[in-house]
């Protein structure tokens, strides 16, 4: 058990050039030897030497799939000190999950995030000084296990996900008092109403899964948010970059006040765009709550696009915002140069110690935009901006998980059909309750090491 | 004064349900073992309910006979009644309980360890544990069990001491005002043992429980109650008892219930309930609760039931269930006279409310045994837990682990998914208990599994590695064993045709017709048929005992279910296998949380399982924990 083989695409996933599959364990060059033939149509790699590359084709079946290069690298020389593979194919998120399905159906396992590094851990690769780094940092956040599981799941998802287990919980819960107290708690008719109740549960989990699939919540692509103060133009960026009018634009400072969030596409690129409320000190509430929310969705950004008014001057909430973002990429935009400016290029650049690039725009006049998508587009082929694998994986895993759970309340239901006493049905619950809570960190157990694993490593 | 001197290998303390087995296991494991009880004719006393088993205790009745221990067989002698419980329930919550005649349950009992081989009988209170410093390794002391003492002053050297002291350690008994130092049944009370406990270092605690009153049968006007007859066919409880052996007569049971006037009578008076009064400082059992807090707890219920069931078949005592209480006696024979049937009643034994003392059951490890002090071993009341059948499961358990310990063997322990046995012991000793524990089918995570059915299949051969199951009993489980394999097998390949006397049969019980051949594993799999009823087109079907086909007719039916659980075990039992050492210093993880450091330290769990368990440790000090012991594994391999 402990030596299968796993797989998982190890760069990020968007439309690029290349993508690379990883696959690793004792059977990874056995799997990769079973799915790749020569031009030639031979199959090479099971005696292929380490630390070599070959050219060929993936096939599943006979029907080839993908052009690629394949590097065999044998243990102890690998990254996981295991048997290691990786597959070179045609990027782009298409191409590159079918060539993953492929490995997988031929004996591989998707891996958990951070599975690779665990095993480079394992297997000695990894000291034990970093071990305590990791450590240290669940001790530093007791909420981290939970957190890092949930971190792609925020809102609206998560708190479907927490209310479908706590119904699931209080049915099971009732189940085993009316089986240990059955003078006081009856099951007469209960089976109807479980079911009733699961036609909702399922629904619901149906819908979530349904979102999945159509990618409205598998939104991946690299995190970008805009800042701002009020009225500095931020929405209009946003309609401009997705060439739709999604957010709400007027002349009145302080019209965003939640978050409005798109993917688009820039050159070869895949962006989620956040808009967000413009950075002030707020007096109403709503608004205050909008600027927190600003806050904490630049916290765990991975590009930051800083939108200044060039037609008045920089305040206190400009200096807010250079500590939000000193630590992350950003690309200032000075923007309204269209207007009598009032600060220049320099002012800005100097207050951020001439740490960022700045672009003069006007998104009136549409100047300075294709300039901001080359930039992007340089950055991010440059590596200074990327995501993580996991982001992919993480939602496979989550829509696993809510898979079974669905599955776990659809045999629940034929256990009431084919009229089983009704203790039989916690035991699919129970299920159910544990898969869902796999997707919130709850469960506590091997899972959540991996997890912590993942967390540590990113982007390994 | 010459004091005596005697020595022994164990010494066990008390003669209830888990002293008598702890003793028995003791003893027939070939050590030389004394008993202790403050009165011989108690030895295997009821002083509560008149039955053994029920739900999920008749579970640990048939888990303690796997294993090679005496209830089940006893019950079987001196049974008067028994029903399975929830017949119309899954195989997993069906129970067996059975109505004890009190009086020959004791005498059996008595003729049992009386008769054993290396057992003696000592009437005597225990005063004083006996225990030494011993060097482990240089500087570190551990403490060592030498022996007991008794009133008298002599001394029992040993090598292991088996408290099973239920409830007589400084137990009081409370009716209403009227409050006497007495164990229960008026038998005297151990007053010495606490104090030489907490001088150990042992941590004490005070529960209480209670017991319904008994009534003079003649006084008792039954045509206004229903009857309640046992079972048509008696299922024995030991898996040692000849079916044929219970098939005897049977007396009734009554149900009765309480209404609005018992409950405003109770109400009227709970002022001067001891409980309510706060005259009892002990922490009741919610699962057994006395009728004052049934009627407090669940105000809208109008009505609770109360069994009257007969206490033996040479006595016109009956027992009031579901009517325990600790009101002074005018209230109690007023709030009694309202129930139907019950207007003329006389009471022989008032109710009575009983407090004593108990141990921190935190404080032992899963082999019972304390783990401060090596040799000292806990089973029963005293740990913490309520009932008969708790009490014997614990005693038995501890016996044999204090065999094994002077064997020099490893313990014996059972975990959540080998048995109600596994489960209750874990609790006990992982999640701190504030009530009497009472065992309940809820707290087993895996009852599909853990079936009273097939309790010998799960345990008969820990019993037997252990040396308590006989070769020939051994032999037999195996014969069983085959017997079901086989079966299975054999129904997993018997072709089922298409032909028209099969489809004929189908039809008949409402079932789809074939459209292509099948087996009759397949067939008994759905709903609308089963093992039985596919007897009819099963030629080949040859007979079996009926214990075989039970399990037979259950695996095949429940299959997927049963595999759904395995896999549920198999998550359970990766980290129950990650073993914590025992030198492991907690403090030498620094990302470990205070408050996690401090539990894990004071429980020091033998697995991460058991971690996992202790409240106040969180996921993420699991996954700590995880981490840091892999790592550790890692370097020293």
């Amino acid at each position: 058990m402990e030596n299968q083989t796993i797989a998982a695409i190890a760069t990020a996933l968007a439309e690029s050039g290349i993508s690379v599959i990883r696959v690793s364990g004792d059977c990874a060059v056995t799997i990769a030897d079973r799915i790749f033939r020569t031009r030639g149509k031979k199959h090479i790699l099971d005696h292929a030497d380490s630390h070599t590359i070959h050219y060929g084709f993936i096939f599943d079946g006979e029907e080839i799939v993908d052009e690629v290069m394949v590097s065999v690298m044998r243990a102890p020389k690998s990254y996981t000190m295991e048997d290691t593979v990786e597959i070179n194919c045609h990027g782009g998120v298409w191409i590159t999950n079918r060539v993953l399905e492929v490995v997988l159906r031929n004996g591989a396992r998707l891996a958990e995030p951070g599975e690779f590094t665990k095993r480079a851990f394992l297997n000695g690769r990894i000291d034990l000084s970093k071990a305590e780094a990791v450590m240290d940092l669940i001790a530093s956040d007791n909420e981290l296990a939970r957190k890092c599981s949930v971190s792609h799941l925020q809102g609206a998802v998560a708190s479907a996900v927490k209310s479908l287990r706590e119904k699931i919980i209080y049915e099971i819960a009732f189940i085993e008092s009316a089986l240990d107290d059955p003078e006081h708690i009856s099951l007469d008719g209960y089976g109807n109403k479980l079911s009733g109740i699961l036609e909702t549960l399922l629904f619901e989990i149906g819908r979530l899964l349904d979102s999945f699939g159509n990618g409205r919540m598998l939104k991946e692509g690299i995190k970008t948010v805009i800042l701002g103060k009020p009225n500095a133009g931020k929405s209009s960026l946003l309609n401009t970059l997705a060439k739709e009018e999604r957010a709400i634009v007027t002349d009145i400072a302080g019209t965003t006040r939640d978050i409005v969030e798109e993917s688009v596409r820039i050159k070869s690129v895949s962006l989620r765009i956040i808009d967000t409320a413009g950075i002030r000190k707020a007096e109403d509430q709503v608004e205050k709550i909008g600027v927190e929310r600003a806050v904490r969705s630049a916290e765990d950004a991975d590009l930051i696009l800083y939108v200044v008014d060039a037609s008045i001057p920089l305040d206190e909430n400009d200096t807010a915002i250079v500590s939000l973002v000193a630590q992350k990429n950003t690309i200032i935009l000075l923007n309204k140069t269209d207007l009598t400016a009032v600060i220049t290029e320099e002012d800005v650049s100097r207050m951020f110690q001439n740490r960022f690039p700045v672009i003069r725009i006007s998104i009136r006049e549409q100047t300075g935009i294709d300039e901001l998508e080359d930039m992007i587009e340089r950055l991010f082929f440059h590596g200074k901006i990327s995501f993580t694998n996991e982001v992919f994986i993480t939602n496979v895993r989550q829509k696993e998980a809510l898979k079974e759970a669905y599955d776990s309340l659809v045999l629940v239901k034929e256990s009431i059909l084919c009229a089983l006493p009704e203790d039989f049905y916690s035991i699919d619950l129970m299920n159910a309750y544990s898969a869902l809570g796999r997707i919130m960190g709850e469960e506590v157990g091997e899972d959540l090491v991996n997890e912590i694993f993942s967390r540590f490593c990113m982007g390994k | 004064m010459a004091e005596i001197r005697e020595q022994v290998d164990v010494c066990v303390v008390g003669a209830g349900h888990a002293g008598c087995e702890a003793a028995l296991a003791c003893a027939r494991l070939g050590l030389e073992t004394v008993i202790f009880t403050v009165s011989v004719d108690s030895i295997a006393l009821m002083p509560c309910n008149p039955n053994i088993g029920g739900s999920s205790k008749g579970h640990l009745v048939r888990e303690v006979d796997a294993l090679g221990g005496e209830m089940g067989r006893n019950i079987d002698k001196t049974f008067i009644q028994s029903k399975m419980l929830n017949r119309s329930k899954g195989p997993a919550v069906h129970s067996l309980r059975a109505q004890a005649d009190k009086a020959d349950y004791t005498r059996e009992m008595r003729k049992v360890i009386e008769n054993q081989e290396h057992l003696t009988v000592k009437q005597a209170e225990v005063c004083e544990i006996l225990a030494e410093d011993e060097n482990v390794s240089d500087g570190i002391t551990e403490k060592r069990v030498t022996g007991v003492k008794i009133f008298t002053g002599a001394v029992y050297e040993c090598r292991a001491v088996i408290l099973c002291t239920g409830t007589y350690l400084n137990a009081r008994c409370l009716c209403g005002e009227a409050i006497t130092h007495t164990g229960p049944n008026g038998l005297q009370p151990a007053t010495h043992l606490t104090d030489s406990l907490k001088r150990l270092g042992i941590e004490m605690r005070r529960f209480k429980t209670g017991t319904p009153a008994r009534m003079d049968r003649r006084s008792l006007d039954f045509s206004k109650m229903e009857e309640q007859r046992g079972d048509e066919t008696v299922v024995p409880f030991s898996f040692s008892t000849d079916p044929a052996d219970v098939q005897i007569e049977q007396v009734s049971c009554y149900l009765t219930y309480t209404n609005e006037e018992t409950h405003t009578i109770i109400r009227n008076n709970l002022d001067r309930s001891p409980i309510y009064a706060g005259i009892i400082e002990g922490t009741g059992p919610r699962y057994c609760p006395s009728i004052e807090d049934k009627v407090v707890k669940f105000a809208d219920k109008n009505r609770h039931q109360v069994f009257i069931e007969p206490e033996g078949l040479h006595t016109n005592e009956m027992y009031v269930g579901g009517m325990s209480s600790s009101l002074p006696e005018d209230v109690q024979l007023a709030m009694y006279r309202t129930v139907p049937g019950m207007e003329h009643c006389k009471i022989v034994r008032n109710a009575y409310a009983i407090e004593y003392d108990c141990i921190n059951s935190i404080q032992l490890k899963a082999s019972l045994e304390f783990k401060k002090i090596k040799g000292l071993f806990s089973g029963g009341q005293l740990n913490g837990s309520s009932g008969y059948e708790e009490a014997a499961a614990q005693g038995l358990m501890a016996g044999i682990n204090a065999a094994m310990q002077i064997k020099g063997r490893e313990p014996l322990i059972l975990d959540r998914s080998d048995g109600y046995i596994g489960v209750l012991i874990d609790d006990l000793v992982t999640k701190e208990t504030m009530e009497p524990y009472r065992m309940m089918t809820s707290r087993a995570e895996y009852r599909l599994l853990l079936r009273q059915d097939n309790a010998d299949l799960r345990l008969r051969k820990k019993g037997y590695a252990v040396g308590l199951i006989s070769q020939e009993q051994y032999e037999k489980l195996c014969e069983k064993e085959a017997a079901i394999r086989d079966e299975i097998d054999r129904l997993k390949h018997t072709v089922v045709g298409t032909g028209e006397a099969n489809q004929t049969f189908l039809e008949r019980h409402g079932s789809a017709r074939l459209r292509t051949g099948t087996n009759l594993a397949e067939l008994i799999c759905r709903p609308e048929l089963s093992y039985e009823m596919v007897k009819e087109i099963d030629s080949e079907r040859k007979p079996l005992p009926d214990d075989v086909t039970e399990q037979v007719a259950i695996e095949i039916k429940y299959e997927g279910y049963i595999a759904r659980q395995l896999r549920q075990v198999e998550q359970y039992r990766k980290m129950e296998k990650k073993k914590i050492p025992v030198t492991l210093d907690y403090n030498e993880i620094p990302s470990l949380r205070m408050e996690a450091r401090q539990k894990l330290t004071a429980y020091r769990p033998a697995s991460v399982g058991q971690a996992s368990r202790i409240s106040g440790v969180s996921p993420a000090d699991i996954s700590v924990l995880l981490i840091y012991l892999e790592h550790v594994t890692k370097q020293n391999r």
